[in-house]
């Protein structure tokens, strides 16, 4: 049976959206059919916890859509996952984060993973989210590369050279067993990193992708008892 | 001083609760303005009801820059934007959740929260991380009771707050309780003397910590987390 996926890229930045497609469409398996979208409205890229917040009543409306239209999972591919636990709230259907689920499977990959992420400003938001998943102890430290998402998006060769120096670095020095390529838009670019580093570098939305259809295959819902139950019907001004 | 507190939540009846809590306990020459969004949800009771209570709340955070205000209080315990906000602004931006729960971790070894239901008790463990308080926290309190009903039923909500802390004191190892709900201004005194220990009002805590923060002329640090968002288009 086909396995329906609908994965939102929650900037509003349509080439940011075709680059992940482009990405998963290679990696999901024959009969996953993919559905790739991103909210018209809200920023065009996700650098702070301003823009976070902005999309992420955007991201919700899609989540709904995905539901109402019959899909099977949703995953939220930005690697802050905006919206996580909101989204799951009002689904029934599982939806993924592509850093929640990546921080995972990194953790069973190595013994300390490093994040890639653009700027300084971000490093404390790797901070509290290792922590709000209670990686702590999986976590080396998180890499710059200097570069903005657009310009990380645009630019792959410089992007790959400025992660690998990074990735040899923490290797070498904070005890980094697996690097994690943490922004969507970095899709596609961990096999050539890879290869020259000789250690294992993530994808964030293909490993959402595969997560995604592990738990359609075991027919895994979230819990509602408490942390995801269904929100309480109000009013809404 | 100037203050300008938000209830994130569009409720006029709540809005008004805390302004009259918080007139009683102002400082003489403090002046308040207490104010909620126009648009979302009328009680924050999850996280999609906080997720969709925050652009609101950023409005009305730029706002009070704009109007030169000296602090804002963002006045629902689950502090909701309160990074974006503090990265939008150059005027202090206290939490009411984030203040009280680093002011509980000094009067008393482990601190009890009540919540409105089941489902906001992972709520709290998430925030107490976040807030690197773990070590100081005793347990969730769950009234089971909604946020409107709390604000509406004053004597309901106190006793059932009195039975959940005396066996969360007996049980947990609770030293404080803190009335984890902005609806909840107000309630803490009556509770504390039946109580006999420390009985937080978290919208009195964080108006008395923005005052602090003024009369110390501090605001949020710039250089990483609340750095100022890099400008681009918002479609």
């Amino acid at each position: 049976m086909t396995l329906r996926i609908f994965v939102i890229n929650p900037n509003s930045s349509q080439a940011v959206t075709d680059h992940i497609r482009r990405e998963l469409e290679r990696v999901k398996r024959p009969d996953t059919e993919l559905t790739v979208v991103n909210p018209q409205h809200g920023p065009a890229s996700i650098e702070s916890q301003y823009d976070r917040e902005l999309v992420k009543p955007h991201v919700l409306d899609l989540v709904r859509r995905a539901n109402d239209e019959g899909y099977d999972v949703a995953i939220i591919a930005c690697f802050s996952d905006p919206g996580l636990d909101a989204s799951r709230e009002i689904s029934s259907i599982p939806v993924i984060g592509i850093e929640e689920s990546t921080l995972h499977v990194a953790a069973m990959l190595g013994h300390r993973f490093s994040p890639v992420t653009a700027f300084p400003k971000h490093v404390p938001t790797r901070d509290l989210h290792v922590r709000m998943g209670g990686f702590e102890h999986a976590y080396a430290s998180t890499l710059i590369t200097g570069m903005s998402v657009l310009d990380m998006e645009a630019d792959p060769t410089t992007t790959k050279g400025r992660i690998l120096a990074e990735a040899r670095r923490a290797v070498a020095e904070d005890g980094a067993e697996v690097i994690v390529l943490g922004c969507a838009g970095l899709s596609g670019y961990a096999k050539d990193i890879e290869r020259e580093l000789g250690v294992v570098v993530l994808d964030p939305t293909a490993v959402a992708l595969k997560v995604a259809e592990t738990f359609a295959d075991l027919g895994l819902r979230h819990s509602k008892i408490a942390r995801f139950a269904t929100p309480p019907a109000k009013e809404i001004r | 001083m100037r203050i300008f507190v938000i209830n994130p939540n569009t409720s006029e009846s709540v809005t008004e609760h805390v302004r009259h809590e918080l007139e009683r306990i102002k400082r003489p020459d403090t002046e308040l303005t207490v104010t909620n969004p126009k648009h979302g949800p009328v009680s924050i009771e999850s996280a999609y009801d906080e997720a969709l209570a925050t652009p609101g709340t950023l409005e009305l955070v730029r706002q009070a820059n704009d109007e030169g205000y000296d602090a804002v209080v963002l006045a629902c315990f689950s502090d909701p934007g309160l990074d974006a906000a503090k990265e939008i602004s150059e005027i202090p931006v206290i939490g009411i959740e984030e203040a009280t729960l680093h002011v509980a971790a000094m009067l008393g070894h482990k601190f009890s929260i009540t919540t409105t239901g089941r489902n906001r008790a992972p709520t709290r463990e998430i925030h107490v991380k976040l807030r690197n308080v773990e070590t100081a926290y005793a347990s969730a309190l769950v009234m089971d009771m909604p946020v409107l009903e709390m604000d509406a039923n004053p004597e309901e909500a106190k006793a059932r707050i009195l039975e959940l802390a005396r066996k969360a004191i007996e049980e947990d190892g609770t030293e404080v309780v803190i009335l984890g709900c902005a609806g909840l201004a107000g309630y803490a005194e009556d509770i504390e003397r039946e109580l006999g220990i420390v009985v937080l009002d978290p919208s009195s805590v964080g108006l008395k910590i923005a005052e602090a923060m003024v009369d110390l002329g501090v605001s949020h640090s710039k250089v990483a987390r609340f750095a100022t968002p890099p400008k681009k288009e918002i479609k």
